[in-house]
């Protein structure tokens, strides 16, 4: 299953996708374009018939390499793991109740994310249940080895990160994770936000600046 | 070159570029690109401040951005490097913070064994049997077994709907709880609650073999209509259901006289009966439940066992042997559909005597399934707490409900119902099973989450004797600041027998450490006669006096001040 920040780890991704883009392969070096193709494949198409049909195991199929993904991003809204867990099978449960509209003609894991994204911005249900924990009490290393210190530094790393993210917006927080973590271009943002793609961008950029502001000295080596 | 504490205005177009693939940014379509600049930008104007009006590309200038003028730019611009290595940086923190939390998710919800791949099928299986549970429940015939028109009714026979109690949509839909068995719902709340009332006002708070009396009252329904005889180990059974159970059971009588479900039911219930046949007649039970369906003999089965307590040995190995089995589909697909009901009502009323006895019969069960599905319920409906906190104080399971009860009162603290406080543990952890606090020190000791041990902390001090106060003044002194007061807050609601071997301890005129200041603090909130002493020259007030009982753990450091600074370390 494809797992969330695979896209910064496996360099294989970094290269061009016919028709994403309009520059040359010598000009890959510079971006990380999309590399997720943006409609289904013949062997998706052939799950999606099948799960429109009422096959639990061609649903599965379908949805088992975005669920990381669409976990990860359900972890974004709710800290909570339960929460985010609800979150996660209540885009399940629409996603397999909508599936007798979805064509395929937009890429599946943008339309997961879009339903993601629009249950998550119900703050009545899904955004009330943050847990008030204190930052820095959270996890006491049991011995001062250096592994143990470096998973601190790292677990430290993290709830500064998702403090400052807790503080953007609905859409900037949704347009950054989904640009750093998943890998998406402008456009698939934009598809998920509903939002033209100059929306999307000043999002991650804003989005970007707001976080960097806040925890830039622990991202400085 | 330009210094980095400086803001550069073509760092947005550098990040689009270089960081985020924006092609159409790189594309100069106008052949100015001598700036790389937004006119808005030149303008003064904060671009995000009218994102909301859907600007275009041209609008803002983007187009102007030409691709080789920002490497050239990148090249000799020191606050554009800096702000690309950053952002890449940053990007690559949030995709590992992402891994973590989705490895940690994957760790916590089914242990570092699993895999997840088994995860994902887990996940989707459950979001199937909701959604079809959802659709059954719309055109009213998934709790009933009646079928749907359409596809749906196949997909709701195969999966039987259990599931939906995760669903609000499905539960949007569902069939309304049946109210016929209100009135007996309610006189069984009445006396649980009662029971509440008398574990409150009978001795000591913590007492647990007060409560563990406190099971819920058997249900008329399941009452024997005879009584037998002296001899307990007698096979003449005091109902003539019982007799053809048994020739039913030895293979003599006709097959089409065998009980029906509601007499073997009565059977369970009946105390007089020996545990043998008790047991028999659940397992018989057991074997002719069928798969989301619902019916009288059931119904009857978990009544019988929602009224069975541990206070005797039959009972208790009445339940030893029949609960393990309820574990198994179907009868925990039944049990969740029983407690479907209870998520839908909004408007909470008091569940119904066989949706009571199925959540006292689910929490005794347990099981990682249940569990969840108790867990999603609590959050929604606080009503509950009381049964499901007297459902548990019953020795049925291993770890005594403190998983459970430890995860509802972290949701109720992280939806702001509740503290970590000493009132907050006796509202979970008031008269549990010694097993329940066995599990309490086993999270304490291998638990890396502050709120966690401070929490298992707390409910220690529900356990009410002094088992558990070597435990608790080790992590009195353990210089963690809130575990210490949490301790303390423990120590202080133990009984006083427990409490006056720590005297000559607290006594100590040392060094007027913190934790000895703290120790004193426990056993002066504890009302001991001994602490009265040292409240006495510490010269309080009538309010600090009643603050220093009653505040809450973040107040104690200032407390330890008042013991430290005020003189009561003089005797």
């Amino acid at each position: 299953m494809t797992g969330p920040g695979d896209r910064i780890r496996d360099t294989a991704h970094l290269t061009d996708v016919p028709g994403t883009g309009s520059k040359p392969a010598d000009m890959d070096l510079r971006v990380d374009k999309q590399a997720r193709p943006t409609s289904l494949t013949d062997q998706e198409r052939s799950w999606l018939l099948r799960a429109q049909a009422g096959d639990g195991a061609a649903f599965h199929q379908l949805l088992k390499p975005h669920l990381a993904g669409v976990l990860a991003l359900a972890r974004r809204y709710c800290r909570d793991p339960h929460w985010a867990e609800d979150l996660v099978q209540e885009t399940l449960v629409r996603a397999f109740r909508g599936l007798p509209g979805f064509r395929g003609d937009a890429a599946l894991r943008t339309w997961l994310f879009r339903i993601l994204v629009r249950l998550a911005a119900e703050p009545q249900r899904w955004q009330r249940a943050q847990p008030g924990e204190p930052l820095g009490d959270l996890d006491v290393p049991d011995l001062l080895d250096v592994r143990a210190e470096q998973d601190a530094m790292a677990r430290e790393l993290q709830h500064r990160l998702d403090e400052a993210m807790e503080r953007l917006t609905h859409r900037q927080r949704t347009a950054l994770h989904l640009r750093a973590v998943e890998g998406m271009d402008y456009a698939a943002i934009s598809a998920v936000l509903c939002c033209s793609q100059t929306a999307a961008r000043m999002h991650v950029l804003e989005a970007r600046r707001k976080v960097l502001a806040r925890i830039q000295e622990h991202l400085d080596p | 070159m330009k210094r980095p504490a400086e803001r550069c205005a073509r760092t947005d177009a550098v990040l689009a570029v270089h960081l985020d693939g924006d092609f159409t940014t790189g594309d100069c379509t106008t052949g100015d690109c001598t700036t790389g600049e937004t006119p808005s930008r030149r303008d003064g104007a904060r671009a995000p401040d009218r994102l909301e009006g859907e600007a275009d590309d041209a609008e803002w200038g983007w187009g102007f951005v030409c691709d080789e003028s920002l490497q050239q730019h990148l090249v000799e611009c020191t606050v554009c490097q800096l702000a690309l290595q950053r952002a890449r940086r940053l990007d690559a923190a949030l995709a590992a913070d992402a891994g973590r939390a989705v490895a940690d998710h994957l760790a916590a919800a089914t242990g570092p064994a699993r895999s997840w791949d088994e995860f994902g099928r887990a996940l989707v299986d459950r979001a199937l049997e909701a959604g079809e549970a959802a659709e059954g429940a719309a055109c009213g015939g998934s709790s009933s077994g009646a079928p749907c028109a359409g596809g749906a009714a196949d997909r709701v026979d195969r999966h039987e709907a259990a599931q939906a109690v995760t669903s609000n949509d499905a539960l949007a839909g569902a069939p309304a709880a049946p109210r016929s068995g209100a009135l007996l719902a309610a006189s069984l709340l009445i006396g649980a609650l009662s029971m509440t009332w008398l574990l409150l006002f009978t001795g000591h708070p913590g007492a647990p073999d007060v409560s563990r009396a406190a099971d819920l009252p058997a249900p008329p329904a399941a009452a024997p209509t005879a009584k037998a005889g002296a001899d307990r180990a007698s096979t003449a059974f005091p109902l003539e259901a019982a007799r053809r159970f048994s020739q039913a059971r030895e293979g003599e009588g006709d097959l089409a006289h065998a009980p029906s479900p509601e007499e073997l039911a009565a059977l369970v219930a009946d105390r007089t009966a020996t545990p043998t046949v008790r047991i028999h007649a659940g397992e018989q039970l057991l074997r002719s439940a069928r798969a989301a369906r619902r019916d009288a003999g059931t119904d009857a089965f978990l009544r019988a066992l929602a009224s069975c307590g541990d206070g005797t040995a039959d009972e208790r190995e009445l339940l030893r042997a029949l609960l393990p089995q309820l574990r198994n589909a179907p009868l925990t697909n039944q049990l969740l559909q029983r407690l479907q009901p209870l998520l839908g009502d909004e408007q909470r009323d008091p569940p119904d005597l066989d949706t009571t006895a199925a959540l006292v019969v689910a929490l005794r069960v347990g099981g990682d399934r249940l569990d969840a599905a108790l867990r999603r319920l609590l959050r929604a409906r606080t009503d509950l707490d009381t049964i499901v906190t007297h459902g548990l104080r019953c020795a049925t399971r291993d770890d005594g409900g403190a998983h459970l009860l430890l995860a509802c009162w972290q949701d109720r603290v992280a939806i702001g119902m509740q503290e970590d406080d000493p009132a907050a543990a006796l509202h979970w952890f008031h008269g549990m099973t010694p097993a329940a606090f066995v599990t309490v020190r086993q999270v304490l000791e291998s638990s890396r989450s502050a709120p966690e041990r401070v929490r298992c902390l707390l409910a220690l001090g529900c356990v009410g004797d002094a088992s558990t106060t070597a435990c608790l003044l080790a992590n009195l002194r353990s210089g963690r600041r809130l575990e210490a007061c949490a301790a303390c807050a423990a120590l202080a609601t133990l009984p006083h027998t427990a409490l006056r071997p720590l005297l000559p301890t607290a006594r100590r005129d040392g060094a007027r450490r913190s934790d000895d200041a703290l120790l004193r603090l426990a056993l002066c909130r504890a009302g001991l006669a001994e602490a009265v002493p040292w409240l006495a020259a510490m010269e309080l007030s009538e309010r600090q006096r009643q603050q220093l009982c009653e505040a809450p753990l973040t107040r104690f450091t200032e407390f330890v001040g008042w013991f430290r600074e005020g003189g009561a370390f003089a005797d």
